[in-house]
């Protein structure tokens, strides 16, 4: 990026969601409201590991708030945006438009 | 070959590639979202289309198919609103201990009430105020009430189309138009069409809209592939959102 990147405030481009793949993850989880780890994993093309590891990331944040049960003994983990998350992102796209002029979706 | 795009801000490409491609991860989403909820937007469009044609000047053969559409809508949207009230919400982390497979509708439930309630009183107020109303003002109410109605319904599957490209959604649109909106909001425009115009606007509207609803059911049901039990995901195959 030709402009800095910082903590998402001042006209800076928050560097937690300004990654490629947390961007497709926020980006993804922005459209709906719980959403489950395999759909974001197919949805999105990263692996398994790769996935999880953003997720933490992000969980640790506070921008997505994480659910877990087991189905048939199985089990399924579904995330959401938080407010906060949905905020930061939105700042997010209103600095991306600001600095390239351009809209981000 | 550089690793700075052409762009008059010299963005990295791999800025715009990131870009680019949570913009197409987003649509997919979008389009699934859009998908898993077939049978409430399906049973709406069939209810207008339905009760809009039944209550238009419909040739007897038509009463039928619109009966039936009409009755299926009501069942659709019944069974998504049933399912999704069921379905609760996933337990968090920090309750180990609680029974995931509970259905938990809490608020859900709270809100649907809330929301027959609003529309129930609002209901029989309007009846019971009719003497104060006066009928002018009684049947003036109904009918621009109707016509708000389908024109919000013609709105929001524009707009609904204009967000995910469902070809299905202006279909809709289209029916809801060529039934209620002849009949209810322009019937104006009604009366400078012959018998066999009507008669064809009506049926092709039905027919228009059946197919809708099951390209639509058709659609989400090829989309289910991808929802994983298990946090591994069944199917890697995103064609159908793209």
């Amino acid at each position: 990026m030709s402009r800095s990147a910082g903590n998402g405030h001042n006209g800076t481009l928050d560097p937690l969601i300004h990654e490629s793949s947390r961007l497709m993850i926020i980006s993804v989880l922005n459209e709906g409201p719980w959403m489950e780890f395999g759909f974001v994993l197919t949805t999105t093309g990263l692996t398994k590991g790769n996935l999880s590891t953003h997720m933490a990331r992000l969980v640790a944040a506070g921008y997505v708030e994480e659910w877990k049960e087991f189905v048939d003994r199985k089990p399924r983990t579904s995330y959401r945006l938080t407010r906060r998350g949905r905020e930061a992102f939105r700042h997010y796209q209103k600095t991306w438009r600001q600095l390239t002029g351009g809209k981000m979706r | 070959m550089s690793d700075v795009s052409d762009h008059p801000l010299d963005i990295p490409r791999g800025t715009l590639a990131a870009i680019n491609n949570a913009r197409n991860a987003a649509w997919r989403a979008r389009r699934y979202v859009e998908a898993s909820r077939a049978d409430a937007v399906v049973g709406i469009a069939l209810d207008f289309v339905g009760l809009g044609a039944l209550h238009a000047d419909i040739p007897w053969w038509l009463n039928g198919p619109a009966l039936l559409l009409a009755l299926t809508g009501v069942f659709l949207t019944y069974r998504f609103l049933w399912r999704y009230l069921r379905g609760g919400r996933p337990c968090a982390v920090r309750d180990a201990d609680k029974d995931c497979h509970q259905a938990q509708p809490g608020r859900l439930v709270i809100r649907f009430l809330i929301s027959m309630a609003f529309v129930i009183s609002g209901s029989v107020a309007f009846n019971v105020s009719r003497p104060l109303l006066g009928d002018d003002w009684y049947y003036g109410i109904m009918v621009w009430n109707l016509r708000l109605c389908v024109t919000g319904g013609i709105v929001f599957f524009i707009y609904r189309f204009m967000r995910v490209t469902f070809w299905e959604y202006l279909a809709f649109a289209v029916a809801i138009a060529g039934t209620c909106g002849l009949y209810v909001a322009a019937p104006s425009l009604l009366r400078t069409l012959s018998a066999g115009d009507k008669k064809f606007i009506l049926s092709a509207s039905l027919v228009l809209a059946a197919s809708a609803a099951v390209s639509l059911i058709k659609r989400r049901r090829r989309l289910d592939s991808l929802e994983a039990t298990e946090d591994i995901p069944r199917s890697s195959n995103l064609q159908e959102l793209s």
